[in-house]
């Protein structure tokens, strides 16, 4: 793993969910994922000047109060499950696609397709060939979050 | 002067986060029609008086970039103001963008920014005093 990476991912992943949903998030060192069956596992793949995909998984209760907020809602108790995945899959386009530019440069370009939620069960590796070139977990507010980057070609992204 | 505006994008959260931004910036809402991915949106254009055209890029069926090149080779909506409000990081496809008169807004965006784009695209005139 790259150190460098995984903390611009954590820090991607943080600021987008705080400017976003208004919701903090704080980057955590990393230990083995803890994954509930009710955790939203949501992947968004994304191909251009390298190709890959990137997991977040995120638990319910932080998946509810998020979209409440990005709704102007003062119950999350109330948002249904569908408003969450909504919600999270734009979340997850918006870490895509902050993250990829950051990493490979402002003049390269990326095709992110839409997010899709997965099945639990299927970490660490998702459904992927190879393991995550960077992984990140961010304490939501008492929960766990997690990050996972897969890259196809991990040469093309000319990390040092 | 209320103005009409079409929200396009493929998330249903996202559409009432950028509505809700525009009211809190307090501009001047006539109707708002709303739209899913860019073909729905062209609908909505075939259908409707709309003053701006708010847009995402990433959309399934037809995304943004298409939905704008038709928009601008069609005299009826070639002169519509667009924003285009996406999580787009290539400076290369924002440039591109730019080229067809669009301004654009980076997500996430504050209703302050919203503000300043719609000021620029639309004049002052479309806000509350």
């Amino acid at each position: 793993m790259n150190s460098a990476l995984e903390e611009q991912l954590a820090q991607t992943a943080a600021k987008t969910l705080e400017d976003l949903t208004f919701f903090f998030a704080t980057p955590e060192r990393w230990e083995a994922t803890k994954i509930s069956g009710d955790d939203y596992i949501l992947g968004a793949a994304f191909n251009g000047d390298f190709e890959g995909y990137l997991v977040f998984i995120c638990p319910p209760l932080a998946g509810r109060e998020m979209t409440a907020n990005m709704l102007g809602m003062d119950d999350a108790e109330s948002v249904s499950s569908d408003q969450v995945q909504d919600a999270l899959k734009e979340v997850i386009n918006i870490i895509c696609g902050n993250i990829l530019p950051a990493v490979a440069g402002a003049k390269a370009m990326f095709n992110i397709s839409p997010p899709e939620i997965l099945d639990s069960g299927q970490e660490p590796e998702f459904g992927r060939n190879a393991p995550p070139v960077g992984r990140a977990k961010l304490d939501l507010e008492g929960e766990p979050g997690y990050l996972f980057l897969f890259v196809d070609d991990p040469e093309a992204m000319n990390l040092s | 002067m209320a103005i009409n505006v079409l929200v396009t994008d493929d998330s249903g959260v996202m559409r009432s986060m950028i509505i809700k931004s525009m009211k809190m910036c307090g501009m001047q809402l006539g109707a708002v029609y709303q739209a899913a991915n860019g073909q729905e949106g062209l609908e909505q254009l075939d259908g409707n008086w709309i003053d701006l055209v708010l847009v995402d890029i990433n959309m399934p069926v037809m995304n943004g970039e298409e939905m704008i090149q038709r928009m601008k080779a069609e005299a009826a909506t070639a002169d519509i103001p667009v924003i285009v409000i996406s999580t787009e990081g290539s400076q290369t496809r924002i440039d591109r963008l730019e080229q067809l008169g669009v301004h654009f807004i980076h997500k996430p965006f504050t209703p302050e920014k919203l503000h300043e784009v719609v000021a620029a695209t639309m004049g002052t005139g479309a806000f509350d005093e």
